[in-house]
């Protein structure tokens, strides 16, 4: 009996770990598929170059009471603004998973 | 498919589709039904930076590849073909011989304004005798001591007569060649230039809300500033301009075909007939299978041709065979998802209809599929 519960507790804490991946992914989707900048308008081509350069930063999970999981992009540059950090962008990483 | 789409390609997809379902949607059916050109809306789609969108920065564009402007048009599209239009119509072939072939000056002045949309730009080509056979040019541009002055006729032309158009580029004749060929050349003419008349076109099948319209000519001058590149050089700065706006058509004919999918797989599942969902038919589902089928192979060629233009590869072939089959495959798809949608399918109040009727014109316009085979077979040794 107690090695049953032994190993049930050992198969339940090895999935644990993914756990917090899944629930990103999960974050990410509900980004991606919503994109919005601050300006309450939808991401414009300028801001989505300037993202990519790294000018603009998205801010996750920024808690916008309105909107709960929307992509914010902030217009500072990521050298002037430390209240919330740049994500590097990763082929095969963030959009590209939640669309696939 | 998204192998072949990166983060930045993904991001466009996302915001243009957003942008056309909130702010092209709502109106589409309205505007089509007036025969409306929007100013209003044309104005929006420059803010979000539609205009101008594979022009270098220092002349104001957004320095995207085609493969983000192919994104673009297939998400406006999938929504709106005359919104498309006016987006297609600037960007390639209004833009193009400007962007290919100007002066720094001619770059300088129209390009910034030409990307922000606040001007928009006509391509004056086909002619009332001049169609697929586009060097058969009526137009004649005469040297003066001034520069030149041209006097002719251009028809079915897009983005001329509203009140954002800046111009647009004609395609005039200025002689002939040594072997008999009318030697022709382009110019710039911009909008309010005397004896520059153009008369908006209805009463048509298609692209209700864009803008089409009649120019006239009538001993327009224009100064020699206002040739683009060399005398001589105007049919083959057109064809240039026409390959690039080919991928354009195709990206619409692609758009349109998914939009049309898309209403036709919901409705499928949601009407019931005899005791089930029309989408559970095996006639029905299979027809929604090839349907499905072909826009993904269509998708999978385009994208990969927008690629060949951005490595610099030569192009012209491929872009008339990814011209020929998504335009081609948009009628068999947006029939079918009329077919689908039965007696419903054939009332304005449903948009598969808008679909239907948009996606005709993209086996006509820039090239008729009988072009684009001619322009086939003659890459392959015909």
């Amino acid at each position: 009996m107690f090695k049953t519960l032994l190993a049930m507790a050992l198969l339940i804490f090895s999935f644990a770990p993914l756990a917090l991946p899944m629930a990103e992914a999960h974050a990410m989707n509900v980004k991606c598929n919503d994109p919005q900048t601050e300006r309450g308008k939808v991401r414009t081509m300028r801001e989505t170059k300037r993202y990519q350069r790294g000018e603009l930063v998205e801010r996750t999970k920024t808690g916008n009471v309105e909107n709960p999981g929307r992509m914010i992009i902030s217009p500072e540059k990521v050298d002037r603004d430390e209240s919330y950090e740049p994500k590097p962008i990763k082929e095969g990483s963030n959009l590209h998973e939640c669309v696939n | 498919m998204d192998m072949l789409l990166n983060e930045e390609h993904l991001m466009v997809r996302e915001s243009i589709r957003r942008f056309a379902e909130e702010e092209i949607k709502p109106l589409a059916q309205e505007l089509d039904a007036k025969e409306e050109f929007s100013v209003e809306l044309t104005k929006k789609m420059g803010e979000m930076g539609l205009f101008g969108m594979t022009i270098d920065p220092a002349y104001g564009g957004h320095g995207m590849d085609t493969l983000s402007y192919v994104v673009a048009m297939e998400e406006v599209s999938r929504i709106d073909g005359s919104q498309a239009a006016t987006i297609t119509a600037h960007n390639s072939i209004g833009i193009g011989p400007i962007y290919l072939f100007g002066t720094e000056e001619q770059k300088q002045k129209y390009l910034p304004k030409m990307c922000t949309g606040e001007m928009l730009w006509g391509f004056g080509l086909t002619e009332p005798n001049a169609g697929s056979d586009s060097r058969a040019t009526e137009t004649v541009a005469k040297k003066t001591n001034e520069g030149w002055e041209i006097n002719g006729s251009k028809i079915f032309i897009t983005n001329v007569a509203n009140e954002l158009s800046g111009g647009l580029t004609v395609q005039a004749k200025t002689g002939t060649n040594e072997d008999g060929s009318p030697e022709l050349t382009c110019f710039i003419v911009e909008a309010g230039t005397p004896g520059l008349t153009v008369k908006p076109m209805h009463g048509k099948l298609m692209w209700r809300a864009s803008d089409t319209a009649e120019v006239y000519l009538d001993s327009v001058k224009v100064t020699d500033d206002a040739m683009i590149g060399k005398q001589g050089d105007g049919s083959k700065q057109m064809l240039t301009a026409l390959d690039y706006g080919r991928l354009g058509i195709a990206a619409m004919g692609l758009g349109h075909a998914q939009g049309a999918y898309e209403l036709a797989l919901a409705y499928a599942q949601e009407r019931k007939q005899f005791g089930k969902p029309l989408s559970k038919h095996q006639a029905i589902a299979f027809k929604l299978a090839d349907m499905a089928t072909e826009i993904d192979l269509a998708r999978t060629y385009l994208y990969n041709v927008a690629k060949l233009r951005d490595s610099g590869a030569k192009y012209s072939k491929q872009a008339a065979m990814a011209k020929l089959y998504c335009t081609e495959m948009a009628g068999r798809v947006t029939d079918a998802a009329i077919q689908i949608h039965g007696g419903y399918g054939l009332m304005r109040e449903y948009d598969v209809e808008r679909l239907w009727r948009d996606q005709r014109i993209l086996q006509i316009g820039e090239g008729t599929s009988e072009v684009q085979r001619i322009v086939i077979s003659r890459n392959i040794g015909c």
